[in-house]
């Protein structure tokens, strides 16, 4: 686990990116480029909400990560005290309207296969939880202390490791329809939610 | 670090992108992109084969861009997009907007 706190500066977000790479790297070397920009995708705009809406207005402000990578699953929680909102009021965009803005949280939840936020208050932070599964690289099953959720892992004509950035059933469905990868079902734990303002994957 | 890069040849205007495109870095595409349009450029291309990383941000530029020129009777082209960029294109529906 990884724990840094940052200046809520746009400068610093590579920082932070660096930081989730190099958690994500040390758990499996081996994680597909594509789940990778996932991540970092989602990671930059949780930062741009906190240092451009959260602290507008409030002077320098801190950001903290908390990072964690184990079994097959990432976690980022990103800290501020800034002010918070309420996550269930925010919308997906009209992407027909061709908008151009408004799209940070529909790139988070996207991409992100649990999406949590905590408002803070007092002296409670805001607190966002990002978990994103990737499919063992190496064969390995992720543990699976409970169920919940159903992912696909591929194996044959492209190496496993092609199917391991796909870590929701139905985009990974879509992958191995087109390529004729055979698939098999295996659990992977889903985490209990125990904020408001829970997210699923869509 | 982002860098811009822009060539004009007739009619047509190339804009090279290279770097990251990001909050930090959009207001300055936002400047060459006020250029362009009140040049009344209408044939522009976005080459973004060393674009590394975008985000929501730097995509409302390119969105902005192409809505200007559009109205004004010409067309964006994108040339070039792949890994990270190409992700946030396919998500927010935009490889079905931009000719590639």
């Amino acid at each position: 686990m990884v724990r840094l706190s940052i200046p809520a500066q746009l400068s610093f977000r590579d920082l932070a990116h660096s930081a989730v790479l190099a958690v994500l790297d040390a758990e499996d070397s081996e994680v597909h480029p594509d789940a990778r920009g996932e991540v970092i995708s989602a990671l930059s705009e949780a930062f741009n909400n906190v240092v451009i809406h959260a602290y507008r207005g409030m002077g320098d402000g801190q950001i903290e990560l908390v990072i964690d990578a184990a079994g097959g699953e990432l976690e980022i929680q990103v800290l501020d005290r800034g002010r918070g909102f309420e996550i269930d009021d925010v919308p997906d965009p009209d992407l027909d309207a061709l908008p151009e803005s408004g799209m940070g949280l529909f790139i988070i939840r996207s991409f992100i296969d649990q999406v949590t936020y905590t408002r803070g208050g007092g002296t409670a932070p805001n607190v966002l939880v990002m978990r994103k599964r990737w499919a063992a690289s190496r064969g390995e099953s992720p543990a699976s202390e409970s169920t919940g959720a159903t992912l696909v892992e591929c194996s044959g004509a492209s190496p496993g490791k092609e199917g391991a950035a796909r870590t929701d059933a139905s985009s990974t469905r879509k992958e191995t329809s087109q390529s004729g990868w055979r698939m098999r079902s295996v659990a992977v734990p889903i985490h209990a939610q125990s904020t408001a303002g829970s997210l699923k994957r869509k | 670090m982002t860098t811009y890069s822009r060539t004009d040849s007739g009619e047509e205007t190339i804009l090279r992108i290279e770097g990251t495109l990001d909050a930090a870095t959009a207001p300055d595409l936002r400047t060459v992109v006020d250029q362009i349009v009140d040049e009344g450029r209408m044939n522009i291309t976005l080459e973004l084969s060393s674009l590394r990383l975008i985000d929501s941000s730097g995509v409302g530029v390119i969105v902005m861009l192409f809505k200007r020129v559009r109205a004004n009777g010409g067309q964006v082209r994108i040339q070039g997009l792949r890994d990270q960029p190409r992700a946030i294109f396919r998500l927010l529906r935009l490889d079905r907007v931009f000719p590639t």
